[in-house]
């Protein structure tokens, strides 16, 4: 630290030629008057409300908690609303597709049976496309 | 300085809900608390308002003040603390620069206030507020450092050094500022 002695000296005289000021007695009867002021008001009162504050705020965390439960249910039915479950149509079953007495989808429908699994998926799907070229081909003639 | 037992008598009248336990903060601590808040503050008409408070506080949390395990480094925090608010309301209301000057006052000897009592509290106002206290508190309020380590609740040592360090700064800062 390059703190010389004579440099403690000089800053000690400076600040000697000075003082604080003590308090002075306005200043006592100002502060005292508002201490006791607020020694009265928070009195008995306050040690009896000790605990009823925290009682307060609990219950009021409650009913703020209740009525946020309440909110988020309500929300919760009205935007699910629309996506509820509805009662689908029964499944299309192969025999239902036969009774239809299509030609060419009976034809399909035999050969998807005789396939294996995965080069049935390709059979159904190679003459889908047929099917609907045969369909926008049949329009473009009836227009 | 008020020793241990009066401190502890203070307690026990809060406890008892005694109020000229305010009466007797009063006699044994409103002028080191005066002093401490104005090296706060940096003036004295706010260290002024600021002691209004710490004792308006005092009343209000009596409970706490009387349960505080020693009393003397409670009520110097407590000054810090409402010290430091009125510091960020005052900032805030652009209010400081006005508020902080003329907190020194002149010794009897001296007949008027010169550049060089404004160099000085313009000096002090400019080192950190931990260092300006215990200065403060040690020339103008002739405490000794362990008196001042007992209020400010540290070691003797931490204030004699932040004593030291901050009397080191004041000669260059009283130069930069003249």
């Amino acid at each position: 630290m390059d703190y010389s002695n004579e440099q403690d000296h000089h800053d000690s005289m400076e600040m000697n030629r000075h003082r604080l000021a003590p308090p002075s007695p306005d200043l006592q009867e100002r502060v005292l008057r508002s201490a006791h002021e607020a020694w009265t008001s928070t009195d008995v009162a306050s040690a009896e409300f000790s605990w009823g504050f925290p009682v307060l705020r609990l219950a009021a965390s409650l009913a703020l908690a209740m009525i946020l439960i309440s909110f988020a249910n309500y929300a919760d039915k009205r935007s699910l609303a629309q996506w509820q479950p509805v009662v689908h149509a029964d499944a299309v079953t192969s025999n239902t597709l036969i009774s239809w007495n299509r030609p060419g989808l009976n034809r399909l429908i035999a050969a998807a049976a005789s396939l294996p699994e995965r080069n049935a998926a390709q059979h159904i799907r190679r003459h889908t496309r047929e099917i609907r070229k045969s369909l926008s081909t049949t329009e473009g003639r009836n227009e | 300085m008020p020793s241990e037992s009066e401190d502890l008598e203070i307690q026990a009248r809060l406890l008892a809900v005694d109020s000229s336990a305010l009466d007797m903060i009063w006699k044994h601590y409103s002028s080191d608390l005066l002093g401490y808040l104005a090296s706060i503050l940096g003036s004295h008409h706010d260290a002024e308002d600021a002691l209004q408070e710490v004792f308006v506080r005092i009343s209000k949390k009596r409970e706490s003040v009387a349960k505080a395990r020693l009393l003397k480094p409670y009520l110097f925090r407590l000054a810090r603390n409402v010290g430091l608010n009125l510091i960020k309301k005052n900032r805030r209301a652009q209010d400081r620069e006005r508020a902080a000057s003329d907190w020194l006052d002149l010794n009897e000897e001296v007949k008027r206030r010169d550049e060089r009592t404004h160099q000085l509290e313009a000096a002090l106002r400019v080192l950190p507020e931990k260092q300006r206290s215990v200065i403060v508190l040690k020339f103008y309020r002739d405490k000794t450092f362990r008196e001042i380590g007992e209020m400010l609740g540290i070691s003797e040592n931490t204030a004699a050094s932040r004593y030291r360090y901050g009397m080191a700064k004041l000669e260059p800062l009283m130069q930069e500022v003249s």
